[in-house]
C-alpha cells in the first residue's frame, strides 16, 4: 500500500504558526478550506445539517480560544477531523444511547443482506426495475454500512471519500497507522463480501 | 450468470488503490474493464460509495463564507450567543402586530418531491393567509382574533406584540385572541408550540390547549396538543407554569392531561429530549408506532401505511432527525425489525417474511 507521509502542503506549517500567533486571516483560510469536509464528516454522525454545523463551529471556536497552545503533529486536517469526531461522539452519547445497541445479528443486518440479494439477483423483470433496483440496492447498502463498527466505517470514509493517508486516519482515530491498515483490510473484506452479493 | 473463477478477480489491493485514487493509468484501466464486465459489481460499488458517508441523502452543506461570518462574530463575542436563532430572513412579516416567520422548508428528497409539490407551492404564501385569516366571529369592538397555521413540513417563528416568541411545530395552529395584550394574553393552540414568554404578572399569558389551560409564571415552556388519542403535554424548560388540574410546574417538570381528564406530573425530566423538535430532532421513548408515524406525517408529509394493524402498538425508542424521511423510516423499520415497502408514492411497513395476508379486514388492499 502506498504511504503518503509527505502529503503536507508546504504552506501548512506557516499557517499553523500564524494561527498560533493570533492571525485571524490565516484562521479564516483554515476554516474556509476545511469547513465543507468537516461538515460532511460531522453529518455522517449526527445526521442533522444544523447540529453538524454547530459541531464544526465549536471545534474552531475552541481552537481559536486555545490557539497559542495548538500542536499539530501530522496535518491540521487530521487534527480537525479528530476534534470533530470527538465532539460528535460526545454529542451522540448524550443524545442517542438506546435503541440501536441491540448488538450483532439484529434483524436489520439480516434484512440488509436479504435485500441486497433480492435487489441484485432476484430483481424484478426488465421493465421498470432499474429505478426500483437502484433504490433498493442503495437502501440495502446503507443499512449494511450502518451496521459497520464506527471505526471501520470512518476508516473507509476517510480513505475513499476524503483521500486521507493511513497516518492521518490514525490521528483522527487516535490509533496507529498499523491499526488503520488492519481496519482497512477488514473493510476490504467487507467490501468484497458486499460485492459478491452482486456477483452471484 | 457466467461462472468464471478466480482468474477474473482483481489483484488484492488494487480496488483499494483505485478507490483512494492512487492507481496508475494502466491499473485504473484494469479496474474499469473489470467493472464494465460486471455491471452488478459496479452498481454495488457505486452504491457503497454513495452511501458510505451518507452522500445520497444528506442536505447541502451550509455556505462556508456565511458560516465563517457567524464564527467570526462568535470569536469576538465573549459570551455565547443567547439564542440559536433559526429565524430565516425569508420572513413574511405582514402583520405589524405579530410578525410571522416561516422557517425554510425541509429539504425534499427527489423521490418524495412529487408527493409534496402542493405543500411546497403553498409555502410562500402561507404566511400571508395565516396572518390574514380571521375568525368567523363578527368581533365588532375589539380587534379580531388572529390565526397562525403551519402545514405539514412547515415550522414557524412568531413574535407576538408583547415580545413573546413562539416556535410552532409542523401541523399546528395558534390563535391569538383579539384582546391579547391589554389585560390578559390568551392564545389557543392545536398542535405543538414552544413559548418564550415575557412575563408580566399584571396580564397573565395563558395557553389553552385541548382540555388544558397553562398559565405562565415567567418562563420558557412547550405545549403539545395534537388531539387524536394523545394527552396534552406541557414541558417546562425555565421558570414556572401553572397547569389546570395539575398545579405548579417548575423547570424540568412535565405535566400531562389525558383525554379523560386524568392529570399527571413528572419531575426531573431531561426536557432537552422532549424539546429536541426545536432543532429538528424527534425523540421517542417507547412510543407506539402509530404515534411515530403520525409525527413523521407532520414533519415530512408522507403517509406511511401499516401492512398489519397489530403493528400500530409496537413500541419505538430512538431519535429521528427531520432532514431525511428515508433515513427516518429506515431507522424505525430497522429498530422494529420491519421492512419498508415502497410502491410508487405509497410507503408501508410490514413484517419481515410477512408474506401471508393478514386476516385483519382493515389491512385489505386499498384502491389506488
Amino acid at each position: 500500500m502506498l504511504e503518503r507521509l509527505a502529503n503536507v502542503p508546504d504552506e501548512e506549517p506557516t499557517l499553523v504558526a500564524r494561527i498560533r500567533a493570533g492571525d485571524e486571516v490565516a484562521f479564516q483560510s483554515l476554516y474556509l478550506t476545511h469547513h465543507d469536509g468537516l461538515w460532511r464528516f460531522a453529518y455522517t454522525y449526527v445526521r442533522s445539517r444544523d447540529v453538524a454545523e454547530e459541531l464544526v463551529q465549536e471545534v474552531f471556536l475552541s481552537l481559536w480560544n486555545a490557539r497559542a497552545s495548538w500542536e499539530v503533529t501530522t496535518r491540521a486536517r487530521a487534527w480537525l477531523f479528530a476534534a470533530v469526531r470527538h465532539l460528535a461522539l460526545n454529542h451522540l452519547r448524550h443524545e442517542r444511547v438506546v435503541s440501536r445497541a441491540h448488538g450483532e445479528g439484529t434483524p436489520s443486518a439480516a434484512a440488509a443482506v436479504a435485500t441486497i440479494e433480492s435487489a441484485t439477483m432476484g430483481a424484478p423483470p426488465a421493465s421498470q426495475h432499474d429505478v426500483v433496483e437502484a433504490r433498493e440496492l442503495d437502501e440495502a447498502v446503507a443499512r449494511a454500512i450502518a451496521e459497520l463498527p464506527e471505526r471501520r466505517r470512518i476508516a473507509m470514509t476517510l480513505r475513499w471519500k476524503e483521500d486521507m493517508s493511513a497516518l492521518e486516519i490514525a490521528t483522527v482515530l487516535g490509533t496507529t497507522p498499523e491499526a488503520v491498515r488492519v481496519l482497512l483490510t477488514r473493510a476490504r473484506a467487507d467490501l468484497s463480501a458486499l460485492l459478491q452479493h452482486g456477483q452471484r | 450468470m457466467t461462472d468464471r473463477p478466480g482468474s477474473d478477480e482483481l489483484e488484492p489491493g488494487l480496488l483499494d488503490r483505485y478507490l483512494a485514487g492512487e492507481c496508475s493509468e494502466h491499473e485504473e484501466a484494469v479496474v474499469r474493464r473489470h467493472l464494465m464486465a460486471r455491471p452488478d459489481v459496479a452498481r454495488a460499488l457505486a452504491a457503497m460509495l454513495r452511501q458510505l458517508d451518507g452522500e445520497a441523502t444528506r442536505p447541502a452543506a451550509p455556505n462556508a463564507s456565511a458560516s465563517w461570518e457567524v464564527l467570526r462574530r462568535r470569536m469576538h463575542a465573549p459570551e455565547p450567543v443567547a439564542q440559536p436563532s433559526r429565524a430565516a430572513p425569508r420572513a413574511a412579516s405582514i402583520t405589524p402586530r405579530h410578525p410571522f416567520t416561516l422557517l425554510p422548508a425541509r429539504r425534499v428528497s427527489r423521490w418524495q418531491r412529487a408527493a409534496t409539490i402542493a405543500g411546497v407551492a403553498v409555502l410562500g404564501t402561507a404566511g400571508i393567509y395565516a396572518a390574514r385569516r380571521r375568525s368567523d366571529l363578527p368581533a365588532p369592538t375589539p380587534r379580531a382574533e388572529e390565526s397562525f397555521v403551519t402545514a405539514n413540513r412547515e415550522r414557524a417563528e412568531l413574535r407576538l406584540s408583547d415580545g413573546t416568541r413562539v416556535h410552532l411545530a409542523p401541523g399546528s395552529r395558534l390563535r391569538v385572541a383579539g384582546d391579547f395584550g391589554e389585560t390578559k394574553r390568551d392564545v389557543h393552540l392545536d398542535g405543538q408550540g414552544y413559548f418564550q414568554v415575557e412575563h408580566d404578572a399584571r396580564r397573565p399569558f395563558t395557553v389553552h390547549a385541548g382540555n388544558a389551560i397553562a398559565r405562565d409564571l415567567g418562563t420558557e415552556f412547550a405545549v403539545r396538543s395534537y388531539g387524536e388519542d394523545e394527552a396534552v403535554q406541557v414541558v417546562v424548560r425555565k421558570g414556572a407554569v401553572v397547569l389546570s388540574g395539575v398545579g405548579r410546574l417548575g423547570a424540568g417538570d412535565v405535566g400531562r392531561i389525558g383525554a379523560s381528564g386524568v392529570a399527571s406530573l413528572t419531575h426531573g425530566v431531561r426536557v432537552d429530549s422532549l424539546l429536541g423538535w426545536l432543532d429538528g430532532r424527534l425523540v421517542f421513548r417507547d412510543a407506539p408506532l402509530s404515534q411515530v408515524l403520525a409525527e413523521l406525517r407532520r414533519w415530512h408529509d408522507v403517509d406511511v401505511q401499516l401492512a398489519d394493524s397489530s403493528l400500530a402498538t409496537l413500541p419505538f425508542t430512538g431519535v429521528l432527525t427531520d432532514d431525511s424521511f428515508r433515513s427516518s423510516i429506515d431507522l424505525v423499520a430497522a429498530t422494529l425489525g420491519l421492512r419498508v415497502r415502497r410502491t410508487g408514492r405509497r410507503v408501508s411497513l410490514e413484517r419481515i417474511g410477512g408474506l401471508t395476508p393478514s386476516p385483519d379486514p382493515s389491512a385489505a388492499p386499498q384502491p389506488r
